[in-house]
């Protein structure tokens, strides 16, 4: 389904009864393309989980709105949009595992859509195809969930957003706490995922070389605002913004960058992976 | 001048479910010297939280001992011990208790019976490490996840513990905040002799570390410095500069045939 996602001047806080807390989003503009890979990066309490939360109403803009396809939420949008939209975006936690919660892996996957009021059956099925998306075996359906280890945790709970079978999936440092390993499985299985479901992906991550090679366009939040959003190569060619903005580089370029000044050479393209790194300085002769 | 042996552990096994064989940590023995910076790598379920709990008596061995600064972990020594070392979880979530993020630091002194004029200048000091110091009367629950992180490690750091135990503690934070408590570390292990034992995924901070053990399965198959772990060992992913090496070396360039850090590889490059 097609599932562009704009913010409109959006301004957020969180609200404690009569206390206000400082804006934590401030006139954000910004369009997410439907199909795109997005990360979005930026300093500890730069807003990035709050700009997620308001795709899907867990925080409701004070002013402008939020469009998520043809839904708009809005600080005064009745219950209805929120449920629609819920339906539609997928968002997984920091630590999504720690909320895993039934008896058995089968009912914690099922627990979504039933509450979407998807038919028991359907719910199965799903839970099954879910299962296999994230690369679990069908037998560990009955399993406690409990009984799983960190990384498995983590898939079967990213399993039960997937079958909710949502358009835009939303993940929260998906990568966080998971061996090198592990993590990588992971990514990998969310950038398959986004390619064979033609979702709308939008990943949090502090990790720039998780940005290099999975995500198309990067936002960087700053304070509550959009600082740049950019195709990932320009965003890592432009070094003197990156620096001011408190981004690192990924590995890669963080070399090149070291050898460049102290050799004075500078190599013919800008390195994101190590495989353009170790081409680049042998074609240069350094290596 | 060898240091002291601030932290013994002794064949120490332990598992979570007495009724099946398998154990999560087997005959694990290694000694950490006061002073030293200690990286525990290993993949998930390997072994290292469980580890963590045993040396804070958090969890009971079935068997083996832990001494730490000449005294064995027991049930009626372990509050004594625990002034001595502090342990940073990975999920912050897990260990907030005050309704301020002063509050919060506040606690583990305040269990310490410190007078009030003393705690009001460590939680400031303990704040300003960690860059968190216009948060303070914020309460914890409202931070994001990589703010939540840095409260709980001022919460150790106030307290000033022997031995710091961070389980992954950094997983949340962004590199540049990261580098930054890394700098704070080195510099209270070299001027306060504070030892550090890290947890972590994080090559690079491993590589940072004096020596590193690596575990599997709940045994402890390997220790030594960074150099000597990741030249040797195949199963572990090196530093960006040692994979640039390897990668180099594939493709029969001329690189030393040696582990390579990432000065020593820049250097290289630039000969």
């Amino acid at each position: 389904m097609v599932m562009q996602i704009t913010f409109k001047d959006v301004t957020a806080d969180y609200q404690l009864g009569p206390i206000r807390s400082a804006n934590i989003l401030k006139n954000v503009n910004l369009a997410l393309p439907t199909h795109s890979f997005t990360a979005i990066v930026g300093h500890t309490g730069a807003g990035k989980s709050s700009l997620l939360k308001t795709i899907n109403g867990l925080l409701l803009p004070r002013d402008g709105s939020v469009e998520v396809g043809e839904i708009v939420i809005t600080a005064d949008k009745p219950k209805k949009a929120l449920k629609e939209v819920r339906q539609h975006v997928g968002m997984v936690f920091q630590f999504p595992e720690a909320q895993l919660f039934a008896e058995t892996v089968e009912k914690d996957i099922c627990f979504g859509p039933l509450n979407f009021d998807v038919p028991l059956e359907e719910a199965k099925k799903r839970t099954k195809k879910a299962l296999e998306f994230v690369g679990l075996d069908e037998t560990l359906l009955e399993v406690s969930p409990f009984s799983l280890s960190g990384g498995q945790q983590r898939r079967v709970a990213i399993a039960g957003i997937l079958a909710m079978e949502p358009d835009v999936l939303i993940l929260d440092e998906p990568g966080a706490g998971l061996d090198p390993e592990g993590k990588r499985e992971i990514l990998s299985m969310i950038k398959q995922l986004h390619s064979k479901e033609k979702l709308t992906t939008i990943i949090v991550t502090h990790d720039m070389d998780d940005v290099a090679a999975y995500a198309d366009d990067v936002v960087v939040m700053e304070q509550g605002t959009v600082a740049a959003y950019q195709s990932v190569r320009d965003f890592f060619s432009d070094t003197e913004r990156l620096q001011n903005w408190r981004v690192d580089f990924p590995e890669a370029r963080k070399l090149q960058l070291k050898v460049e000044e102290e050799t004075g050479v500078k190599l013919p393209q800008i390195c994101l992976t190590i495989d353009e790194l170790t081409e680049s300085l042998i074609e240069v002769g350094l290596a | 001048m060898a240091r002291p042996t601030i932290l013994e552990v002794n064949d120490l096994t332990f598992r979570y479910d007495l009724r099946k064989d398998n154990n999560t940590l087997s005959s694990v023995s290694f000694s950490v010297q006061q002073g030293e910076w200690v990286a525990i790598v290993g993949d998930n379920g390997s072994g290292k939280s469980t580890l963590a709990r045993l040396i804070v008596g958090l969890l009971e061995a079935e068997k083996g001992t832990i001494t730490i600064d000449n005294e064995i972990l027991s049930e009626d020594t372990k509050w004594r011990i625990r002034e001595k070392i502090g342990l940073v979880f990975q999920n912050p979530e897990n260990q907030f208790i005050g309704t301020t993020v002063q509050d919060d630091v506040a606690f583990g002194l305040e269990n310490n019976n410190m007078p009030y004029e003393d705690m009001k200048l460590k939680i400031e000091d303990a704040l300003q490490l960690v860059g968190m110091e216009t948060y303070r009367l914020k309460d914890p629950s409202q931070l994001s996840g990589g703010q939540m992180q840095r409260v709980a490690i001022a919460g150790i750091l106030a307290l000033k513990p022997d031995v710091i135990l961070l389980d992954e503690a950094f997983v949340m934070l962004d590199p540049q905040s990261r580098r930054g408590l890394f700098s704070t570390l080195k510099y209270l292990k070299e001027n306060e002799n504070i030892t550090i034992i890290s947890i972590t995924h994080d090559r690079n901070e491993a590589a940072l570390a004096d020596r590193i053990l690596v575990m599997d399965e709940g045994k402890l198959i390997q220790e030594g410095t960074p150099k000597e772990v990741f030249s040797t060992n195949n199963q572990l992913e090196p530093p960006f500069a040692e994979q640039l090496r390897r990668k180099l070396n594939a493709k029969g360039r001329k690189v030393p045939q040696t582990y390579m850090t990432e000065d020593e590889m820049v250097k290289w490059l630039c000969r």
